[in-house]
């Protein structure tokens, strides 16, 4: 069926781990950076697109916030929901991931993880658009009471927040449908 | 290089289609608030009995813990065992790939009655381990909670079904 031997799915999942392992703290350095790169573009380009006023922004100490402020109908001011959304471990988990594909040539490695890391980029942006777009509603009726506002604006970022939990198993199937595309035969002649 | 025919590589797609499809639904039915009652209390008295075997496997190294319901407590330290935290994510993910693979029922049985257990035994070994981080190194608790754990063992029960995987095929070969 093509799949790959034992000794081959024992060496994956053991250079996927390791090299997990080594990228997760140069991963805790730089995730700051790619939250507030994400948040960013998700201001410049994700927001207007869906006609949300407001933007996003990303706050890294203990953990990853993102942090949204949108246009408050109630007063006229803005609003700020934090979120723990890109508190995740997607990008070094696709890059171990692409690493530990052993099955297919290096060459292809590299391209799985550049593809995958685009990706796993365009997914938090879509996420981080569906919340703001989710969020914003609410806080654009006036008629709403404050604190039936505070339970929907709270029930509406974990909804979205819950992706945390099934991230690894998203960045994965990312990493298998990819791999799949990149393992198809080779048109050279050896 | 993989140099399967294509036929096999339309099986493997359709194989990963399925698994993808198929993990939300599973995930929604056997995550503990979905819309079968029994299986939502089954899944609670799962959650509550890794709590306890936790909790034992720590006073075992001599960490001293108390258990109620699903919270582990003791040292100053509390930790909530919840839905996502019982290992059925990592289940679902398997029992998603068991089924979706066109073999015999007796081969997926036997995958399901090995590698269940293995995977529930591993995400005890989890709870377990955040819990004595929680104690000694509480500011690392989130991290060691989302960044090491979980991964661990979500690719180690990717592992246990690729190799399933590669047995089952070795046995469907003519």
């Amino acid at each position: 069926m093509g799949f790959p031997q034992r000794r081959t799915i024992v060496l994956a999942v053991l250079v996927t781990l390791a090299t997990y392992a080594l990228l997760l703290p140069a991963w805790m350095q730089w995730r700051g950076a790619y939250g507030r790169g994400v948040a960013a573009a998700a201001t410049a380009v994700v927001l207007p697109l869906l006609d949300v006023e407001g933007g996003v922004s990303s706050e890294a100490s203990a953990s990853v916030a993102t942090v949204y402020t949108l246009r408050y109908a109630r007063t006229g001011g803005w609003g700020r929901v934090n979120q723990r959304l890109l508190n995740v471990p997607d990008l070094p988990l696709v890059l171990a991931g692409a690493v530990g594909a052993v099955f297919i040539p290096w060459r292809r490695r590299a391209i799985l993880a550049v593809a995958g890391t685009v990706v796993v980029f365009l997914i938090h942006l879509g996420l981080i658009g569906t919340t703001a777009l989710r969020l914003a509603a609410p806080l654009l009726d006036p008629a709403l009471d404050p604190s039936r506002l505070d339970d929907l604006l709270y029930q509406r970022a974990e909804q979205i927040g819950a992706y945390r939990d099934v991230a690894p198993v998203v960045v994965l199937s990312v990493v298998a449908l990819l791999s799949w595309a990149l393992s198809r035969p080779s048109r050279r002649v050896h | 290089m993989v140099k399967s025919p294509p036929s096999s590589r339309r099986v493997i797609l359709t194989y990963i289609l399925i698994v993808v499809v198929s993990y939300p639904v599973l995930n929604w039915v056997l995550g503990g608030s979905g819309p079968i009652p029994w299986v939502n209390g089954a899944i609670d008295a799962l959650t509550r009995s890794q709590a306890l075997v936790s909790a034992g496997m720590l006073r075992v190294l001599g960490e001293p813990v108390r258990v109620r319901g699903t919270l582990l407590a003791g040292s100053g330290f509390v930790c909530n065992v919840a839905q996502g935290c019982n290992g059925m994510s990592a289940v679902t993910l398997l029992l998603a790939g068991l089924m979706g693979y066109p073999t015999a029922w007796r081969r997926r049985l036997l995958g399901l009655a090995a590698l269940v257990p293995a995977i529930l035994v591993v995400n005890m070994v989890r709870i377990a381990g955040l819990y004595w981080s929680g104690v000694h190194h509480r500011e690392r608790f989130v991290d060691m909670h989302v960044y090491v754990g979980q991964v661990f063992v979500i690719v180690l029960t990717v592992g246990l079904w690729l190799a399933w995987l590669s047995w089952v095929s070795r046995r469907d070969e003519p």
